[in-house]
């Protein structure tokens, strides 16, 4: 009896370490077969990630703006080589190989806090990477980084930005255009044998890299420096604060130059002061002073207000009633409205604003697109500042023709130039012309979109440009920028300078000059504005005297450029 | 006519080691030209590399801005002597 039970139990704990093993077993072959079937696969496998090279930036002519590449670098990791001694016989065989000073190769190992990682030298060639590599030196090793090179350097950093450590764009059109610029990584994934040694190819789990496309800008290197060499000159002439310099086609709105300055080395970036990153032409809108004039003058004789032989009495150069005085204390009588323009009156345009009325001058200036955004492809543009009409104190319809109680940006102010100087069609500024794949095919193109609508009628716009704008330079303040052989237009503007605190700053100024050439058929506008020249220097500080000249310059050389189709 | 039961033994005795040493022999062979597949690649990857980064600094020696800083301005044309007559 005993021996049953005692059988019987033996016979039920077999059966129950059965059941366990086979419910172990099918959990092991079905239930968890895929982790494990994956476990198993890690170990056999090893896989490398393919980056994908990253879109280059090119300018209208071809020229390279921004390109990837990798690089080795050789690196020496401090903790692996305790001894001083160790360190200088390491520098000793390296500063043959890499042509550096072995002292320095030290000196870069002891003064760095990075006990890991120390690089010594970035881009070796194939005949130093192999030297190296049979030199077997502890402690030394060779990475290869993805590299971001901009060959023009700072000639166009504000407009092509820069990229991160992780190869990420940050500012310009690398942040605009991150998601087409950096395309998708690759995977490789390789057998490998107990001691993790690659011994074979999985070529079913290959996935290729996917290059990023490629940007072809409107922007013209040639025409970038043109604006550039002039900007500086003039800026460094009247030790100025900054300065900002715009070109653009008037009837694609294509953008041709962009200049912000202060600038700085894309390369470098991270050395550079924050100030130095901005580019003003997008985030900092100011108040335009008199270069708004002819676009106010527009939209009155627009709307039939006013009418081109209309006499205005300019007060003799103080409108008390308004408090509106003339820039150099001018004395002004009866203007019509191309005088008005010609020797930018602010009693002038105090009066056509009063004539208009607050509702027609708000609507003018919506329809040239101030106020919002000009949708640029580039990132960090401000939309400025145009109040509703209920928020207009009584004086505002005065102030808002000359210049002063709005904001706008560059960019703002130059496609309402453009819409005068192609007769009165709205434009998009825009700075990328096509987007273009690794094999050259197209996926985007930005083409002229052409007249989309009247702003003004063309003869308003071209009466403007080539009566009152033309004779701005030919007999008034912006005589400065007159060339031979071409008509140039424009407008001067000497802008007050707002304070946080309220009022405006008495000393100083951002000189402007807006304008185009030729007269008939604009071939470019262009947007010249020098934020506090240095009044001290007992040069003149005014739009005419500053930023004429500089327009004057660019064109100089533009104009033949353009004809010539160099 | 079978074969002896000796010879047959010694016979699969070879036959298996001789497949062994083909085995490792094949196995040798794989990885050494996977290896040199893989330094060729390599090789072609950093010559690759070398090639692009000397485009990369032809480009920064041609463009406007290096021109326009490194080469002396083109001279003034002369201005005609005489005067016009009319």
């Amino acid at each position: 009896m005993r021996l049953k039970i005692t059988i019987i139990a033996l016979g039920i704990v077999l059966v129950t370490a059965m059941g366990l093993l086979g419910w172990r077993l099918y959990v092991l072959q079905f239930v968890r077969a895929e982790k494990f079937a994956q476990e198993s696969q890690r170990q056999q496998t090893a896989t490398f990630t393919q980056y994908a090279r990253r879109g280059t930036i090119f300018d209208t002519r071809g020229n390279v703006l921004a390109a990837s590449n990798t690089a080795d670098e050789v690196f020496i990791e401090p903790r692996r080589l305790p001894n001083p001694e160790d360190v200088k016989e390491t520098a000793m065989v390296l500063q043959d190989i890499l042509h550096l000073p072995g002292p320095e190769i030290c000196r870069l190992v002891y003064d760095s806090k990075n006990k890991g990682y120390v690089k010594i030298q970035s881009g070796i060639d194939l005949a130093q990477r192999e030297a190296i590599v049979n030199a077997r030196l502890t402690g030394v090793g060779i990475q290869s980084q993805r590299l971001r090179y901009y060959p023009m350097g700072i000639l166009t950093s504000h407009i092509v930005g820069f990229c991160g450590a992780e190869g990420m764009g940050l500012a310009g059109l690398e942040l605009k255009y991150e998601d087409v610029l950096k395309g998708a990584d690759g995977k490789e994934v390789v057998l490998v044998d107990v001691d993790r040694k690659p011994i074979g190819f999985r070529p079913d789990l290959y996935r290729p890299p996917v290059p990023g496309q490629n940007l072809i800008l409107t922007i013209d290197s040639t025409i970038q420096q043109f604006v550039r060499a002039a900007l500086q000159d003039k800026m460094k002439e009247y030790e100025a604060e900054s300065a900002i310099g715009i070109m653009m086609d008037p009837y694609t709105g294509a953008i041709l130059a962009m200049v912000s300055l202060p600038d700085f080395d894309p390369e470098r970036f991270n050395t550079e002061k924050p100030d130095r990153l901005k580019n003003r032409i997008l985030t900092d809108p100011y108040e335009p002073g008199s270069i708004i004039k002819p676009i106010v003058a527009a939209i009155a004789l627009e709307s039939g207000h006013i009418g081109y032989r209309e006499v205005f009495y300019c007060e003799d150069g103080y409108w008390g009633k308004y408090r509106i005085g003339e820039f150099g204390n001018h004395r002004y009588g009866n203007f019509t409205v191309r005088e008005i323009l010609i020797q930018s009156s602010n009693v002038g345009m105090a009066k056509i604003g009063l004539k208009m009325g607050q509702k027609r001058l708000y609507d003018g200036l919506t329809l040239f697109g101030f106020g919002k955004k000009t949708e640029i492809d580039l990132p960090g543009e401000d939309p400025g500042l145009l109040y509703p009409v209920s928020k207009w104190s009584g004086y505002s319809v005065t102030r808002i023709p000359f210049g002063h109680e709005i904001l706008v940006n560059a960019i703002q102010m130059l496609r309402a130039y453009a819409i005068l100087a192609n007769g009165g069609s709205r434009v998009t500024p825009h700075i990328v012309k096509a987007v273009v794949d690794s094999q050259g095919n197209i996926t985007q193109l930005h083409e002229a979109a052409g007249p989309t609508g009247f702003v003004i009628k063309p003869e308003v716009a071209h009466w403007i440009v080539r009566n009152a704008l033309a004779g701005v330079v030919n007999e008034g303040t912006g005589d400065k920028a007159a060339l031979e052989g071409v008509q140039v237009w424009g407008k001067t503007g000497t802008a007050n300078i707002a304070l946080p605190t309220g009022g405006y700053d008495t000393s100083n100024y951002v000189a402007s000059f807006v304008g185009g050439a030729p007269a008939v058929n604009p071939k470019v506008v262009v947007m010249v504005s020098i934020r506090k020249p240095n009044r001290a220097l007992n040069k003149g500080y005014s739009g005419g005297r500053v930023a004429a000249p500089v327009v004057g310059e660019i064109l100089k050389k533009t104009m033949p450029y353009i004809e010539k189709g160099l | 006519m079978t074969m002896p039961t000796r010879p047959r033994l010694v016979f699969i005795i070879f036959f298996l080691t001789g497949t062994l040493i083909f085995t490792i022999l094949l196995r040798t062979t794989s990885s050494r030209v996977y290896n040199q597949y893989c330094y060729a690649r390599a090789e072609q990857n950093i010559l690759l590399q070398d090639l692009r980064s000397q485009q990369l600094r032809l480009e920064s020696l041609i463009n406007p801005r290096y021109m326009f800083e490194h080469l002396p301005p083109p001279p003034e044309p002369d201005k005609p002597k005489t005067k016009k007559t009319r």
